[in-house]
């Protein structure tokens, strides 16, 4: 598009300007395909309980370990086989997903606006209470986190809300940190002091004009976080700290399954596969989402 | 300075505004005394860092506190001490009876909303009046600054419009809630000469039409000479020369304002070689003993060196901040 037609670019109305992201993703082949797997895995674990082949607790022990159903020896019925107690591994993998998805949204949403709202303070305010934030940052970003978790989980007692505790706890200072930086390098622009000529309050500078310009990179954080944090349920799921069994999620099918290794290989792969694939969608979606939601990248396509 | 009418509409009393650095001090205004009537358009006068933007900030109270510290001083505006305010009743003041424009339009608007969501937010701020109503206010400031087709543009992000239309956009925004007082500090440093003319003529004319008292800040002589009333020069943090703009153009009497005007292209006398002032303006950490102008100065004497000159009428409404002020 040349620049003549941008300058006379008519208004857009917000119903064209989804469309025109949705067609800009699926321009973006590889981010348009994470988000068409993450939109499986979301919409499989919503409707868990009505497409999942068999109960996820329940087995019958003399279906134990059944390889898959294209494998010799394997039944149509199990479509991923059965582990150890005859359960089915497909619908523990649907049921384990609503674990750890719930988990991600959950700590990043918890972590991501509290780390968030710490890091504005923190950066618009500065001098000291500015110090005060940004030392107990570093202090609580100095333990090993799975450490911290660890401790926290084994105080508190294992569980996915005891779980969701101790991730958030650890998981909110990046939210601060990245808030806090981008705060810094915009406060100091005559953006934010023509909005205080104008009469704006703190509240109305910090949250109607600081935040929607910083809202980019952050969203970028918190995909990329959602990511780790399913990476971290896995493993406090899979050192036995997470979930507790018979409830399943992707970490603790591993977890079980690693005994099984060189018998069984798909007690450890389907579920790693989930989770890794789960994983790197989020990240690559999270890249398309950074240039997105950039406001200077707004209608100008 | 005794020139406090009662007419003046805002007055700056011994203002020191001082920044704590790594280097030192900076006294970036450091004593200065300003006055401006009901209606007219005052310049300010000076090259970067005399201090004329922060001593604006400082009249709105928007000099950031640390590392900056008003360290004496007071400022009046309709008889009333704004340094006394409350910190709602500075923001109240803020938009909507003082505007600012700012030197650089390219930054001082938010890329992250139209136009039109800027421009209402200071009618909804100040005004209380919302939606459909505060848009076609916008609209209306929008034709008022004379950007083509408003209806469209209020709906335009910032970055789809050149740089003369923000300015103009900024303009449309500072007058939106009809100030008594516009702070223009150097509104058209960033555009071409051509998008500079177009401006202050739209500048003149609103002034024309709204009435709007104005303190101009800039280093330029031409544009004060084009839009000034009155004029007040600053050098290193000080006011060296106040006059009526044609006074100045004509009998400059500090020895700074004169070689601000000889360093000029004048056309007509067709000057070969500009003059130049010597030296560079002093260093705000350590500022020079006696008159600040002192090192720079071809006429000092012991007396400069070491004595700070007061303010010295010369005239009708003219004041010299030097020692010999009739030579």
């Amino acid at each position: 598009m040349s620049q003549e037609s941008v300058a006379y670019l008519t208004p857009t109305s917000r119903r064209q300007r989804a469309v025109s992201a949705l067609h800009r993703l699926w321009q973006d082949k590889v981010a348009f395909f994470a988000a068409v797997f993450l939109l499986i895995v979301i919409f499989s674990t919503l409707a868990a309980p009505w497409i999942s082949p068999h109960d996820p607790a329940v087995g019958k022990i003399g279906n134990r370990l059944k390889p898959p159903a294209w494998m010799e020896g394997g039944d149509p019925n199990y479509l991923l086989g059965t582990d150890q107690q005859g359960r089915d591994v497909l619908s523990r993998i649907i049921w384990g997903g609503r674990v750890s998805l719930t988990v991600g949204f959950v700590v990043v949403g918890l972590a991501g606006a509290f780390g968030t709202l710490v890091g504005l303070i923190s950066g618009y305010f500065g001098r000291w209470v500015d110090l005060l934030i940004m030392r107990i940052v570093d202090v609580q970003s100095s333990f090993p986190g799975l450490l911290v978790a660890l401790t926290f989980v084994m105080v508190l007692g294992p569980g996915q809300w005891n779980l969701i505790a101790a991730l958030t706890f650890n998981g909110w200072m990046i939210h601060a940190r990245m808030a806090r930086s981008q705060v810094l390098s915009m406060r100091e622009t005559t953006m934010v002091e023509s909005a205080r000529a104008i009469g704006c309050t703190t509240s109305q500078t910090l949250f109607g004009h600081i935040l929607p310009n910083i809202i980019s990179p952050l969203i970028t954080t918190y995909v990329l976080e959602m990511a780790h944090m399913i990476g971290a349920e896995a493993t406090m799921s899979f050192l036995g700290y997470g979930i507790q069994p018979p409830q399943a999620s992707w970490g603790l099918m591993i977890g079980e399954g690693r005994v099984y290794i060189t018998n069984a290989w798909w007690l450890v792969t389907f579920p790693g596969l989930a989770v890794a694939l789960t994983i790197l969608s989020l990240n690559l979606v999270g890249n398309w989402v950074r240039t997105e939601f950039d406001p200077l990248h707004r209608s100008r396509h | 300075m005794s020139d406090r009418k009662d007419s003046a509409i805002l007055s700056v009393r011994g203002l020191k505004v001082h920044f704590d650095t790594s280097q030192g001090v900076v006294r970036a205004v450091d004593g200065v005394d300003l006055h401006v009537k009901t209606g007219e358009t005052m310049a300010v006068l000076g090259e970067s860092g005399s201090g004329k933007s922060v001593m604006a900030l400082a009249i709105m109270r928007l000099v950031p506190i640390p590392p900056g510290r008003i360290v004496a001083g007071e400022v009046h505006f309709e008889g009333r001490n704004v340094f006394q305010m409350g910190a709602n009743e500075v923001r109240r003041l803020r938009g909507s009876t003082i505007a600012m424009i700012f030197q650089e339009p390219m930054s001082s608007l938010n890329p992250a909303f139209t136009v039109g969501e800027q421009i209402t937010e200071a009618i909804v701020l100040h005004q209380g009046i919302k939606g459909k109503e505060a848009l076609d206010k916008a609209i209306e400031m929008l034709k008022l600054v004379k950007i083509p087709s408003p209806e469209k543009r209020v709906h335009e992000y910032p970055h789809q419009l050149s740089g003369g239309m923000k300015q103009r956009v900024m303009i449309a925004m500072a007058l939106s809630c009809r100030p008594k007082l516009l702070i223009a500090d150097e509104p058209t440093a960033s555009l071409d000469v051509t998008i500079q003319a177009q401006i202050l003529e739209l500048m003149k004319e609103l002034r024309r039409q709204v009435g709007t008292t104005t303190l101009l800040i800039t280093h330029s002589l031409g544009v004060a000479a084009e839009m000034a009333d009155r004029a007040t020069v600053m050098y290193a943090g000080q006011v060296v020369e106040v006059a009526p703009i044609r006074d100045l153009f004509h009998d400059a009497r500090h020895p700074y304002t004169k070689g601000l005007l000889k360093s000029v292209v004048n056309m007509k006398e067709g000057t070969r070689r500009l003059d130049v002032i010597p030296g560079a303006p002093p260093n705000p950490t350590r500022l020079p003993e006696g008159c600040r102008f002192h090192p720079r100065c071809a006429k000092a004497d012991k007396r400069c060196c070491t004595e700070e000159p007061n303010y010295v009428s010369v005239g009708e409404g003219r004041w010299v901040r030097c020692w010999y002020p009739e030579t």
